[in-house]
């Protein structure tokens, strides 16, 4: 029963936050500020975590190249699939799911027990529009281009560490990952991305909306909103994954 | 003015009247318009006409004091920003509060946000205005500037003012229409003058449950 009424109830509160804003110019305007809150703010921790990623996978598929049968170029073919097809879209994503959505449910939930969102109420403002719509936006609009920046730098991590470590030329990695691109990988990881950034902002948002109590509360609804969307966005990655590419 | 005492549900009926809580029976009418037989967008019109200073301020943390008091007037007004700026300091300066505007919530003291909640609560000149414990957390005299401030806007607006608190200064200051509150039921109704005079039990304990107001009872 509880999982109906949590269900229900996050439905209801999506659906309210997508009814027709009071003023569009200042829901604009909110979209800009998450867009730079959000996404913006995410662009060290993405670059960061994609580098090392990148690298690491380059040395551990080299590392497990023992048949010298296998060309060395197939090195840079491991990365790029790796990075396009789930380390981009879905570890990114469960570490923005940690950074955004922790921010989301903690912020949402201090203005639930500070009063602000039933201020919010009283002007006569949906605050489930006012407050949780502009972040949805901004993480679908701007998490896809965190994800193909994730891409790029994993590449250029694996690419950078290869080299230098000399366990691929550089000819061989370039070639490794132009061999038989297929752009489909692209659109099926921002179309995940996509979904895992709907998910990175609404259900902490739910979390954070429905805090009652006190500080004890917002934490724990912090931590619910991380929990939950991290197993969302496994869950989706599962389901995405079979019906995209099988 | 709502009184009581803690737990006996003053803010309880305070949010049901503003709609924060749902009720499970009666009516709450605005000026003949009940409240709970509107859809939506009828009660966020009534919304739109009610101003409330909360317990804690609900000032929005991210903006500063003079966004806090934009804010309202940039929902439902197409003033240019100049305008919206003029009208917000005209609001601030009528709670006697200047040279704050870029200040944010957390840098003010108890009293300057209740002054900020009332100037925000104005601002787009609402015709109900709701205080829920206007004065706790707040030193005797901060709390005279905040009951007086309170009865010159409900004057000077000419609009309807609820209060909700347990402050007996309060009640003399600026009662006007007393309603006492016990165990959830409206248990009393009067002026100020026939409060100090009833007989009623669980009134007077409330009344003079201080050494001083006892005191000034055998006085007089």
């Amino acid at each position: 029963m509880n999982i109906f009424f949590h269900f229900g109830r996050y439905f209801i509160l999506i659906k309210r936050a997508f009814a027709r804003p009071e003023k569009f110019s200042i829901y604009v305007d909110r979209i800009f500020e998450e867009i730079y809150i959000l996404g913006i703010g995410s662009l060290g921790i993405v670059a960061i975590i994609s580098i090392f990623m990148g690298a690491v996978i380059t040395i551990q598929t080299a590392f497990n190249f023992e048949s010298p049968l296998l060309p060395f170029y197939a090195v840079g073919v491991a990365v790029r699939d790796s990075m396009i097809l789930e380390f981009s879209p879905a570890i990114v994503s469960l570490i923005l799911a940690g950074k955004v959505g922790s921010s989301i449910a903690s912020e949402i939930g201090t203005m639930r027990v500070t009063e602000q969102i039933d201020a919010l109420e009283i002007m006569g403002i949906n605050s489930s529009g006012y407050l949780i719509f502009p972040k949805i936006i901004a993480s679908v609009f701007f998490n896809p281009i965190l994800i193909i920046f994730s891409m790029f730098l994993g590449i250029a991590g694996g690419y950078a560490i290869g080299v230098m470590s000399g366990v691929v030329s550089s000819h061989q990695f370039i070639y490794g990952i132009t061999y038989d691109f297929r752009p489909f990988n692209v659109i099926y990881a921002l179309i995940k991305s996509g979904v895992f950034a709907f998910i990175i902002a609404s259900v902490p948002a739910y979390h954070g909306y429905y805090t009652n109590g006190g500080a004890l509360e917002v934490g724990r609804s912090s931590t619910k909103g991380v929990v939950y969307s991290s197993v969302l966005i496994l869950a989706f990655d599962l389901i995405l994954t079979k019906l995209l590419l099988t | 003015m709502i009184i009581g005492e803690s737990g006996s549900g003053k803010t309880t009926i305070l949010k049901c009247i503003v709609g924060l809580n749902d009720i499970d029976a009666g009516e709450v009418l605005f000026d003949g318009r009940n409240f709970y037989n509107l859809d939506f967008n009828g009660k966020k019109e009534i919304r739109k006409e009610i101003g409330m200073l909360f317990q804690g301020g609900a000032l929005f943390d991210s903006k500063t004091v003079e966004e806090n008091v934009v804010f309202p007037i940039s929902m439902f007004t197409d003033l240019s920003v100049s305008e919206k700026r003029d009208r917000a300091n005209f609001c601030l300066q009528r709670v006697n509060l200047e040279n704050a505007n870029h200040l944010y919530p957390s840098e003010l003291s108890g009293g300057m946000k209740k002054r900020v909640a009332i100037a925000r609560a104005i601002a787009v000149q609402p015709k109900y205005l709701f205080c829920d414990e206007p004065n706790s957390g707040l030193d005797p005299k901060t709390s005279i500037v905040i009951d007086n401030l309170i009865k010159e806007i409900t004057e000077e607006y000419n609009i309807t003012t609820m209060v909700i608190t347990h402050d007996m200064n309060s009640v003399i200051e600026i009662g006007d229409h007393i309603l006492f509150i016990y165990k959830g039921e409206k248990w009393w109704e009067g002026d100020k003058k026939e409060i100090l005079k009833t007989d009623n039990k669980e009134v007077c304990d409330f009344v003079y449950a201080t050494k001083f107001m006892k005191e000034l009872k055998t006085k007089f």
